[in-house]
């Protein structure tokens, strides 16, 4: 079965802002999937594309707000990802794409705890999870799996994303700075099936 | 290596509704963020989003490609502290590399749905 795998990543950061655009360049490859997320001081109603397809809710990840999301089936080639919501904020918006994704499943949140960000996410071989940290004024630091983005507006605002090997349970951390307070959504990205026929003797 | 923060006004006076492009500008050599910024003193009394963005090319405007783009509310933004905010922006996160060069250009458009009178202010460090 073909793994899930990491594409590519992008983010931006705006200032008293209501929407907000990158440029991300998408694998050709099949069965693709965006995770996008905003870090925001303030906001509400979020809502997102990513090459014009809308971003849909993880069941598990903080509810909230709209601050997680994942866009199914994304088109390829250079695309924009788009944010907006209701509120002019401080904010940061970030993406990352995979392929070989058949779904998504085991998506969860926790909070941060002092200078510690973390949460983990129950997955099977072959596929891969991800985490998208998003909080207030501080910094992230030493995350404990693949550096997806890690984007902070100043002293506004910050959001970061990491992925990880499905392992059974990976764990996401990061270390933020003191006075931090933040939320990590994570989820399970499950790998496509087996494509090719099995024998049947 | 970051260079000493420079600013240029790409645009200054008065935008009519509808899409108003500004540029081509050379940045400052050595560059890595791009901020990309709009005065919102004109905006206070007005009543529509404004929307902005701006597109990156690096062979003196042969070819262009995104770099970004925001919207924002009309009227006047009061931060935490109750201060008027003055602007709204949006820059790069991840270092331009390799930084901006003679050939590097920026342009834009800002899109507004009244008369407004502003400023786009292109800083770069």
């Amino acid at each position: 079965m073909p793994a899930v795998t990491y594409d590519n990543q992008a983010s931006i950061i705006g200032s008293a802002v209501t929407s907000l655009d990158v440029t991300i360049s998408i694998t050709s490859n099949a069965d693709r999937m965006a995770i996008v997320g905003c870090g925001a001081d303030v906001g509400s109603a979020f809502s997102y594309t990513v090459g014009g397809v809308a971003g849909v809710s993880i069941p598990g990840t903080f509810a909230g707000n709209l601050l997680t999301a994942k866009v199914p089936a994304p088109p390829s080639g250079s695309q924009t990802a788009h944010a907006q919501w209701t509120g002019a904020a401080n904010a940061v918006l970030g993406v990352m794409t995979f392929y070989n994704v058949k779904s998504t499943n085991n998506g969860t949140n926790a909070a941060t705890s002092g200078t510690t960000a973390s949460v983990t996410v129950t997955s099977n071989s072959g596929d891969r999870t991800v985490d998208h940290l998003f909080g207030n004024s501080g910094t992230l630091s030493a995350p404990t799996q693949s550096l997806g983005y890690n984007t902070s507006n100043g002293t506004l605002s910050s959001g970061g994303g990491t992925y990880g090997p499905g392992s059974g349970t990976t764990t996401h951390q990061w270390t933020v700075s003191s006075g931090f307070a933040g939320t990590s959504d994570g989820v399970n990205l499950v790998q496509q099936d087996d494509l090719m026929p099995q024998a049947v003797l | 290596m970051a260079i000493t923060p420079v600013s240029v006004v790409a645009f200054t006076g008065t935008l009519l509704t509808g899409r108003t492009t500004w540029g081509p500008i050379t940045p400052a050599a050595g560059a890595t963020v791009l901020q990309i910024v709009i005065d919102r003193t004109g905006l206070a009394l007005l009543t529509q989003p404004v929307s902005w963005s701006a597109e990156l090319s690096r062979d003196a405007g042969a070819t262009w490609s995104s770099f970004g783009g925001a919207g924002t509310v009309a009227g006047q933004l009061l931060d935490v502290n109750l201060a008027v905010i003055t602007e709204s922006s949006f820059k790069n996160r991840d270092p331009l590399s390799p930084p901006t060069d003679a050939n590097t250009r920026l342009q834009g458009s800002i899109t507004v749905g009244e008369t407004v009178v502003t400023t786009v202010t292109v800083r770069q460090s």
